[in-house]
């Protein structure tokens, strides 16, 4: 290989970069809070990503962006594009199925096959790599539209 | 990931999660997470195996059935994808039109999008979509931009963004049009394998290997700025 390019699993991330992710100042919290809720199968479920996902006419994100983006579950895979900022992850995978970031569609099967209750109808995501207390106040304030969706689980998934 | 949990838990929603990063789990705590042993970019694993998916997913929402007491639950999923096997040798070719010009970086990536061109549409025909376009600019457009940022030209703006902005969202757009294109053709290549091909192989990654170099002392504060984020961080 002409200039080494690497693999991006974490463990063969080149060094620099590794230690720049491994090395990131993590909040710490003086509660650890956990809900609890009834059987998988009556749950609702809504994704929540920090892939920078948004709708095709949405504003792009940004570097360090700490609001969110709305992507209804009824949003042709086709119209969904992303602008994290961040060249180090793959993006074949996503490009290939959009299910690989943002598995709507998996969640119906589960939905129809009796693992869940129900698929949200809004899904969100903010930008990967902001740095958690810029994204505080908007979490809270998603929360509250979380719930009037009569979501009671919430998926996050990173990207 | 973790803060994010803690703060919709916090307002009382039930959170599980995917984990990427194990040790930012470890540190964080959050109530649920499921690390996984894939590749960043695909926390779901492997794309267009709708199983292999179910099953990261059951590993990941299975966790809310817990009893709370059991909190934090960090879980490893240890089923691998095939996206993290080692590479699989094959390259990728692009078939040259016999073009004659003078050899210049914007007539050698014309040819390249030329040759590519056929292949993008079928991937488009095929998938049903396409990831390009957050530039808001035609691919002949993203190359003229970019091949312009090489010669210190400031990208023109598109939807209001920074010359910065403008910049990445076209180098995101010329690597997502380059291997949809390239996943389109016969054979599976590997995530690693496609990569090794874009960076080493291809004008597109010539391209913004020389806009980075320009870009990174850049009278323009937020084009300098986005610069290092055309490439991979092993390529700065």
């Amino acid at each position: 290989m002409i200039y080494g390019v690497s693999m991006v699993r974490l463990a063969d991330v080149p060094e620099a970069e590794r230690n720049v992710i491994l090395g990131l100042a993590l909040p710490t919290y003086d509660t650890n809070p956990a809900v609890a809720g009834p059987p998988l199968r009556e749950r609702r479920v809504a994704v929540v990503s920090t892939a920078g996902l948004h709708r095709r006419n949405d504003r792009p994100f940004r570097p360090g962006d700490e609001d969110y983006r709305v992507i209804p579950g009824d949003t042709a895979a086709s119209e969904i594009i992303m602008s994290h900022a961040s060249p180090n992850f793959d993006r074949t995978g996503y490009q290939a199925d959009i299910n690989i970031a943002l598995p709507i569609e998996r969640l119906r099967e589960m939905a129809a096959d009796g693992e869940i209750g129900s698929v949200a109808d809004l899904h969100y995501s903010f930008m990967g790599a902001t740095e958690p207390e810029y994204m505080e106040a908007t979490a809270h304030e998603l929360a509250r539209h979380l719930i009037a969706d009569k979501v009671d689980a919430v998926l996050l998934v990173p990207i | 990931m973790g803060g994010l949990s803690h703060f919709l838990e916090t307002d009382g929603l039930a959170t599980t999660q995917i984990s990427l990063v194990r040790e930012h789990t470890e540190a964080m705590k959050p109530p649920r997470a499921l690390w996984v042993p894939f590749i960043l970019g695909r926390p779901l694993g492997e794309p267009n195996d709708a199983a292999f998916q179910r099953r990261v997913l059951r590993g990941a929402l299975d966790l809310l059935e817990r009893p709370l007491g059991d909190v934090p639950i960090l879980v490893d999923h240890t089923e691998e994808a095939d996206g993290a096997t080692e590479l699989d040798g094959r390259t990728c070719p692009v078939n040259y039109l016999p073009v004659e010009h003078d050899g210049s970086l914007a007539n050698r990536l014309a040819d390249e999008i030329v040759s590519l061109a056929t292949w993008y549409e079928l991937s488009v025909e095929r998938t049903g979509r396409t990831v390009f376009g957050g530039a808001a600019m035609t691919i002949d457009e993203v190359a003229d931009a970019l091949v312009g940022a090489v010669d210190g030209a400031v990208a023109a703006n598109a939807e209001q963004l920074s010359a910065g902005d403008t910049l990445r969202l076209a180098g995101e757009d010329l690597k997502a049009w380059v291997t949809e294109a390239a996943t389109a053709q016969p054979g599976k290549m590997t995530a690693y394998a496609l990569k090794a091909w874009f960076w080493e192989q291809t004008v597109a990654g010539e391209t913004l290997l020389a806009a980075y170099q320009s870009s990174k002392t850049s009278d323009n504060e937020s084009w300098r700025y986005q610069a290092p984020v055309l490439i991979p961080a092993e390529l700065r």
